[in-house]
């Protein structure tokens, strides 16, 4: 139980910069998911936070205590391995039991700990086996048990479902987050997999290139993200991204008008990002744009409709139920307006202003506002 | 169509017999060529002429054995057993730590300095001996234990550690780090996790080290002077005299090393299995 915080912490591997400047607070209790695609850096981030990587800027607070210099054998966090690291030469028993007994812990209360995890774990008949002579799936309680026993005031998850099939891993998940619920405890969790984020997370950290994108409530980066790799990233399937120009408030493209927007600003390169689930098929000659059918994908209680608008954007649309349609069919969309996000030219997000704050505006060249004139 | 689909396996059966037989064959030859010189050692060391085909008589004797302990054998194999004994437990103590540093730290030039451990055994040992007399000789080196351990700790170490690496490597650096998380010092780390998982390549190593050592002639010869200091390679060479060699008794001195060795090493055999490490992570 306790509270971790990132103060502009970087990390580099010589020349390499995996980390940059990144801040955070995590406080008591939460479960926090770290995630992003594969080289974000996120692995790196646990690692650090672990003590497993010395940091090379900045500092990490550990329920205020700077713990920058203090090795991993001494932070009392625990961490699960993606490749699950349990002791081959030790049975479960010895494995779950073996931090205790480095402590120096007596044998009676390593026991009665071991036991207890063993009963949440439901690893009680596995205990005398040995890591070979286990499924993947147990071999992953196991790591987790041996994480429990130690009553960790953190713990670390680095990727700990990516080994396990599909059914296992929607499973484990909730398992896990059933544990959170009972322990309490203070969790970070990296993953690539953005479902396990949304279903887990309290909180989720999205990461790029070493670059902190967003922190936030899943429902939070969900609705109301703050850039096109945040919208991108988060919900499957994917956000649409239309490409176009901005002007007095209404959106412009070749495939799509859209408007009016709250937002003071023209430019000529902006983009709108409209969720699958937020579009709808409407009766043909009704809607504001028009796709070109290449595939629809049935997938029981929806149907996945992918195409094209007439300036070849990719478009994936869903639609309730079953929905027959033949490759190049064309059909007509509703993309509602009051569901378009908008991006600038930069990827970050444009928010409808609300007579609060300052409008971010493009600077005025000449060339720029011609274009917008004559787009 | 019947006849060809009885007749095929039975082509097939022959030619698995012949194959069979062909592999064992060849299984026997090979076990003869291992075996007979063996075997003929411990049979020659129990016949009066030393040679279980001679002529002469076939009369079995423990006579030869008898000349061997007269002659001094026992001391012989008790400086070997001493000499090697000590040198193993000091070169894989020695290997195991300097592997562990070449295995899981990162430190400036150590690329050359593992080339310079791989190559440091293309020199013949011919070469070293006469300096190596030398330094020994103003040391006051010759002649004595510390001197020949000395001596076979430094040759065998350099491949002891270029093995020790490879089997170090196979322990996923996972486990040092789920150690280190669980708490254990670096030591504790080496100790009780990393150790465990590379007996069979420390059984292995110590194994190749103490065979080097037990058989090594050379600087034997050159630093152990005095009788009472030889080992048992130069206490073997003993019975070859100017003009005639007792083959009985070098017989019978053959089978005395051999049985050491094997003593030494029959019980540790079952630990030189592999797959040792396996189930700890996810392949």
């Amino acid at each position: 139980m306790s509270t971790l915080t990132l103060d502009r912490l970087s990390k580099s591997f010589g020349a390499v910069d995996v980390l940059h400047n990144i801040s955070l607070d995590i406080t008591d209790g939460e479960f926090v998911v770290i995630v992003g695609p594969s080289g974000c850096g996120k692995s790196t981030l646990l690692r650090t936070i672990a003590g497993l990587e010395p940091i090379t800027g900045g500092e990490l607070y550990l329920d205020g205590r700077p713990v920058r210099n203090v090795p991993a054998a001494k932070r009392g966090l625990a961490m699960v391995f993606q490749s699950y690291a349990l002791y081959p030469h030790k049975t479960v028993e010895k494995n779950m039991g073996f931090a205790l007994k480095i402590a120096g812990e007596p044998k009676a209360e390593i026991d009665r700990r071991v036991l207890k995890a063993a009963r949440i774990l439901k690893l009680e008949p596995l205990l005398s086996r040995f890591p070979r002579e286990l499924s993947g799936g147990q071999r992953q309680r196991v790591a987790i048990g041996r994480a429990i026993v130690r009553d960790p005031s953190i713990f670390l998850f680095d990727e700990p479902l990516s080994n396990l099939d599909a059914a296992l891993r929607a499973e484990v998940r909730v398992e896990l987050r059933q544990l959170h619920k009972n322990l309490g405890a203070t969790m970070i969790y990296v993953t690539h997999d953005q479902v396990e984020a949304m279903t887990l997370a309290d909180k989720i950290i999205v990461l790029k290139d070493g670059y902190l994108q967003q922190v936030g409530a899943p429902s939070t980066l969900y609705n109301d993200p703050d850039n096109l790799f945040v919208a991108g990233f988060v919900g499957s399937p994917k956000m649409n991204f239309i490409p176009g120009c901005l002007r007095q408030g209404t959106f412009l493209s070749k495939a799509l008008q859209t408007g009016p927007f709250n937002v003071d600003m023209d430019c000529i390169d902006m983009t709108v990002g409209i969720r699958p689930e937020d579009i709808s098929i409407v009766e043909f000659g009704k809607g504001n744009a028009r796709l070109k059918v290449d595939v629809a994908e049935y997938l029981g209680s929806q149907t996945l409709v992918h195409g094209r608008l007439s300036d070849k954007t990719q478009i994936i649309a869903v639609a309730p139920g079953e929905l027959k349609l033949e490759a190049d069919a064309e059909i007509d969309l509703d993309i509602p307006t009051d569901k378009c996000l908008l991006f600038n030219y930069e990827g970050q997000r444009v928010r409808p202003d609300n007579g609060s704050g300052k409008v971010e505006r493009d600077a005025p060249s000449g060339e720029k506002l011609q274009q917008v004139a004559s787009c | 169509m019947t006849v060809a689909a009885v007749d095929q396996p039975r082509e097939r059966d022959y030619a698995s017999i012949i194959g069979n037989v062909f592999v064992v064959a060849l299984a026997v030859l090979a076990i003869l060529f291992l075996a007979l010189p063996v075997v003929w050692i411990f049979v020659g060391s129990f016949l009066q002429t030393g040679n279980p085909i001679s002529a002469g008589s076939m009369k079995w004797t423990f006579a030869n054995y008898r000349t061997i302990i007269e002659n001094d054998f026992l001391i012989f194999i008790f400086n070997s057993v001493f000499i090697c004994i000590v040198a193993v437990i000091i070169c894989t103590a020695l290997a195991v730590m300097v592997a562990y540093a070449f295995s899981r730290y990162r430190f400036p030039l150590k690329r050359m300095a593992f080339a310079s451990i791989v190559l440091g055994q293309l020199f013949p040992w011919v070469i070293l001996v006469t300096p190596l007399f030398v330094m020994f000789a103003k040391a006051g080196l010759l002649n004595s234990y510390v001197g020949m351990i000395f001596c076979y700790v430094c040759v065998s170490l350099p491949f002891s550690v270029y093995m020790l690496v490879g089997y170090l490597e196979a322990v996923p650096r996972d486990l040092d780090e789920a150690a280190a998380m669980d708490g254990c010092s670096r030591v504790q780390i080496v100790l009780q996790v990393v150790l465990p998982l590379m007996l069979p390549g420390i059984v292995a190593t110590a194994t190749y080290s103490f065979l080097l050592m037990w058989t090594e002639y050379l600087f034997a010869l050159a630093f152990l002077t005095e009788t009472t200091m030889k080992t048992m390679p130069l206490g073997l060479a003993l019975f070859f005299g100017q003009d005639t060699v007792d083959w009985g008794a070098v017989m019978a001195a053959s089978a005395a090393t051999t049985l050491p060795a094997l003593l030494l090493f029959l019980p540790l055999q079952s630990k030189l299995v592999s797959g040792v490490t396996s189930g700890s992570v996810k392949g």
